[in-house]
C-alpha cells in the first residue's frame, strides 16, 4: 500500500523533473554548452507566472505559456549577444559565463523583486483525487500532464519538423550541418531559446505547489544536473527516463531510510551508472 | 614649472578633501554612538534578515526621536548594516570588516543560528559585544564573555513547544498520547528538536516519528507520507518558511488532519499567511515574543512595512534598545565597559514589554534569564496568543474545533 503510495507520488514528481530538466538537455545537445543559469531561468519563469497572477488574475497552468515567451526571448538575447561568442572559446569561459548570467539574474530579482516568499492561491492547490486508496495531489498531476505534453511535442518538433531534424543535424555534427547549407548559428539560438522557455514553463508549472524567492533556484539546479547527467547529457529520452528513476528512487527510498538521506540512494545509482557508463543512460559516447 | 604647478594643485586638493572629512567626523565622534548590524540580506536567508534590520532601524529611529542617549548628552544611535549572506563563512567576514571599518560599540546579528554561532566568535574575538535572537543553545554555553541572547535558548522553546502542547490537549479533554516531531538538519533545528524529544520522553509522550530532513525540499511528499503514516495527533515541525509551505500543502492534499505546532521562524513571519491564506487556521507555533504586546512599536511598523512586526523584527529592535539602556545607564564608550554594563543590565516593561516575562536580565552565559517561549496561533490570518494562561493579553486556545481556556 505505501509502496504503490509511493511509486504513483514517484512518477508525479518525476515528470515534473523530467520537465524541469528536459531545457537543460536539449541546450547541452545542441549547442554543447553546460548552462548554470537554467536554475535562474526557472526561476524567472516563477516570478512571471507570480506577477500575471497579481496583476490578470492568470491561473499559472496558464501563464506557464506566457513565461515560456518571456524565457524565450530572454534566451534567444543571452544567445546572440553572449553565449554564442564563447561558443568556441575554452570550457572555462563558458562556465564563468553561464554562472555569470545566473549570478546577474539571482541578484537582479533580488533588486527588482525583493527577497520575500511568493505563491500564488488557486482552488486546486490542495486538492487531490483518489484512486482507489491512494490520494492523487492535483498540482502535481498537472504538472505531470504539462510535463508529458511538452516532452511529446519535443519529440515530435525534433523528429517530425524540418527546423527539428536541423536541430538534431546540428547536435550530431555542426560541421556537416553546416555543408548541407543548415544556419547553424540560427539554430543554435533557437535551441537555447526553447531551453530557457521550457525552463520558464516549468517554473509556472510548479508555482501552485511551490513558491518563488531569488534563490530558488538553487533549489532545483543540483537535481536538474543530476538527472541530466543520469540520463546522458544532450539526451532528451534520456532525461525523461532519468526523471522518473530520480523520482521514483527519491519516493521509494524515503520509505526505509530516513528523509535526511533522501538523495542517497540517488546519488549512489548516480555513481553506479556513471561507473558503468560514463556518457550517461543513454548518451553517446564522445569521441573528442 | 607646469608639472610644479598642478603638483600643488593636487596636494591641495588632497589637502581639502580630507579637511572637509575631517570636520563631520570630529564632530560627529561626541554625538554619535556606532552600532553594527549583520543579516542575511541576499541568499535564501534574505527575507528573515530583511525584516531584523526593518526592525532594528525603527528602533535606532525611535531612541534618536527621543533624544539619543541621555547619558552621553544625547548621542544618536549610527546603525551600521551590513550583509551576512546566508552563508556562515561569508558572515563571519561580514562581521570581521564591519568591525575594521566602523569601530562599533556592538554588533546585532545575525537571525539564524548558524550566522551567528560564526559572527558571534569573532566579536568575541575582537571584545566586542554581540547581541541575537537566533535560538541555538551552542551560542551561550561556549563560555564567551561578549554574546548575549535576548530570546530563550533552543532546547528551552522546544520543550516549552511540547510543554505547552500537552497543556492545552489536556485542557481540551484530548491528551497527548502519539507525536510527530521532523526537524530540518540546521543548527537551529537539530537542538530544538532535541529539546522536544527530551520532554516527550520526561512526559511519557510517544514519538511515533523523529525524522531529520535537509534544508531546502523541492518536495515533501515522501515525508508528508511518513507523518501519515505514524498516526500521530500532533506534527511538530522545525522549519523555516520554504519548508513549512511545501509540508503544509501536501499535508492538506493528503486529507491530514493533524494538528501542527510549528516551531517559531517560518511559522510566524507575514508571508506565511500570505502564501497559505486559510490554510493557517489553527495553526500553532511556539514563538518567543507576544504580537499583541508591542506597543508603539507595533503602530510604527504596521505604518513603515504594511503587516504586522515579525518576532525577528521586534527581538532584535529590543536588543538594540538593551544597548541603548545599558549605554545609558553606564555612560560606556568602550565595547569592553558596554560588555559590564550589559552583563548587569536589569530592565523591564516600556519597550521590553512585547517579550514574555517582559524584561531584559543575562545570566553568566549572557543567556536572558527573564524570557520565556509563548505559544501563539493563526486565527483568521492573524497572530494571537494563547498560552500560557497566566500571561498578558492572552486568548482561549482552539484545539481539535474545541475551545480552550
Amino acid at each position: 500500500m505505501a509502496v504503490l503510495q509511493a511509486l504513483v507520488n514517484g512518477t508525479l514528481v518525476g515528470g515534473v523533473y523530467a520537465l524541469i530538466t528536459v531545457g537543460l538537455t536539449l541546450i547541452f545537445g545542441v549547442l554543447e554548452i553546460v548552462n548554470f543559469a537554467q536554475g535562474e531561468f526557472l526561476m524567472v519563469g516563477m516570478y512571471v507566472a507570480y506577477f500575471s497572477y497579481v496583476a490578470l488574475h492568470l491561473d499559472p497552468m496558464l501563464s506557464a505559456v506566457l513565461a515560456f515567451g518571456v524565457l524565450f526571448g530572454i534566451g534567444a538575447v543571452l544567445e546572440r549577444w553572449l553565449v554564442r561568442r564563447v561558443l568556441h572559446g575554452p570550457e572555462i569561459s563558458q562556465i564563468f559565463l553561464t554562472v555569470g548570467i545566473s549570478i546577474a539574474l539571482q541578484n537582479a530579482a533580488l533588486a527588482f523583486f525583493g527577497s520575500d516568499f511568493h505563491s500564488v492561491h488557486v482552488p486546486y492547490q490542495t486538492a487531490s483525487l483518489s484512486l482507489g486508496p491512494i490520494p492523487i495531489s492535483v498540482p502535481y498531476l498537472l504538472a505531470f500532464a504539462w510535463g508529458a505534453a511538452i516532452n511529446l511535442l519535443l519529440y515530435v518538433f525534433l523528429v517530425r519538423t524540418d527546423f527539428g531534424r536541423a536541430m538534431r543535424a546540428v547536435a550530431v555534427n555542426a560541421v556537416a550541418a553546416t555543408l548541407s547549407g543548415i544556419n547553424v548559428s540560427r539554430v543554435r539560438m533557437i535551441a537555447f531559446a526553447i531551453g530557457a522557455g521550457l525552463a520558464g514553463l516549468a517554473g509556472a508549472v510548479i508555482l501552485p505547489y511551490a513558491y518563488v524567492y531569488p534563490t530558488i533556484g538553487l533549489q532545483y539546479v543540483v537535481i536538474m544536473f543530476t538527472i541530466a547527467v543520469l540520463g546522458g547529457l544532450g539526451n532528451v529520452n534520456g532525461a525523461v527516463i532519468g526523471s522518473l528513476i530520480v523520482g521514483i528512487t527519491q519516493a521509494l527510498s524515503a520509505l526505509f531510510l530516513p528523509s535526511a538521506l533522501q538523495n542517497l540512494v540517488v546519488f549512489a545509482l548516480f555513481v553506479a551508472v556513471l561507473m558503468i557508463k560514463p556518457s550517461g543512460l543513454l548518451g553517446r559516447s564522445h569521441a573528442h | 614649472m607646469r608639472h610644479f604647478t598642478k603638483l600643488v594643485a593636487g596636494v591641495l586638493a588632497l589637502a581639502m578633501t580630507f579637511a572637509g572629512l575631517a570636520v563631520p567626523l570630529a564632530a560627529s565622534a561626541e554625538t554619535t554612538v556606532t552600532v553594527g548590524a549583520v543579516f542575511p540580506l541576499t541568499g535564501s536567508l534574505a527575507a528573515f534578515g530583511k525584516t531584523s534590520v526593518q526592525g532594528l532601524q525603527l528602533a535606532a529611529k525611535e531612541i534618536n526621536d527621543r533624544g539619543g542617549i541621555a547619558a552621553l548628552g544625547g548621542a544618536k544611535i549610527n546603525l551600521v548594516v551590513r550583509d551576512s549572506t546566508s552563508d556562515p563563512a561569508d558572515a563571519a567576514n561580514a562581521t570581521a570588516r564591519l568591525i575594521d571599518d566602523v569601530h562599533p560599540i556592538a554588533v546585532v546579528g545575525a537571525y539564524a543560528s548558524s550566522l551567528s554561532l560564526t559572527s558571534s566568535s569573532v566579536c568575541e574575538r575582537r571584545g566586542i559585544p554581540f547581541l541575537t535572537m537566533s535560538f541555538t543553545d551552542d551560542l551561550t554555553n561556549r563560555g564567551y564573555k561578549n554574546t548575549f541572547q535576548v530570546v530563550p535558548k533552543a532546547s528551552v522553546i522546544g520543550s516549552k513547544q511540547l510543554n505547552y502542547a500537552v497543556d492545552i490537549a489536556k485542557a481540551a479533554g484530548d491528551p497527548l498520547k502519539n507525536i510527530a516531531i521532523v526537524y530540518e538538519n540546521t543548527a537551529y533545528g537539530t537542538s530544538q528538536a532535541k529539546g522536544l524529544q527530551a520532554e516527550a520522553e520526561a512526559l511519557h509522550v510517544h514519538v511515533a516519528l523523529f525524522e531529520a530532513y535537509p534544508h531546502g525540499l523541492t518536495d515533501a511528499t515522501p515525508l508528508v507520507q511518513k507523518i501519515n503514516a505514524s498516526n500521530a495527533q500532533v506534527l511538530f515541525p522545525i522549519s523555516y518558511f520554504t519548508d513549512a509551505v511545501l509540508m503544509i500543502r501536501a499535508l492538506a492534499q493528503s486529507h491530514s488532519k493533524v494538528q501542527i505546532v510549528g516551531g517559531a521562524a517560518g511559522f510566524v513571519i507575514p508571508d506565511f499567511v500570505q502564501t497559505l491564506g486559510s490554510l493557517t487556521e489553527n495553526i500553532m507555533s511556539i514563538d518567543t515574543s507576544a504580537y499583541d504586546q508591542y506597543g508603539s512599536f507595533e503602530k510604527a511598523y504596521l505604518a513603515a512595512y504594511h503587516t504586522f512586526a515579525p518576532h525577528e523584527a521586534y527581538e532584535n529592535a529590543v536588543s538594540l534598545f538593551a544597548i541603548a539602556a545599558a549605554l545609558q545607564k553606564s555612560r560606556a564608550s568602550t565595547p569592553a565597559a558596554l560588555r559590564d554594563a550589559l552583563a548587569s543590565l536589569d530592565v523591564k516593561g516600556g519597550a521590553f514589554s512585547g517579550m514574555p516575562g517582559s524584561g531584559v536580565k543575562f545570566d553568566a552565559n549572557g543567556l536572558n534569564t527573564d524570557a520565556y517561549p509563548v505559544m501563539v496561533q493563526w486565527r483568521n490570518h492573524n497572530l494571537v496568543t494563547i498560552w500560557p494562561a497566566s500571561g498578558h493579553g492572552v486568548q482561549a486556545a482552539v484545539w481539535n474545533g474545541k475551545t480552550v481556556k
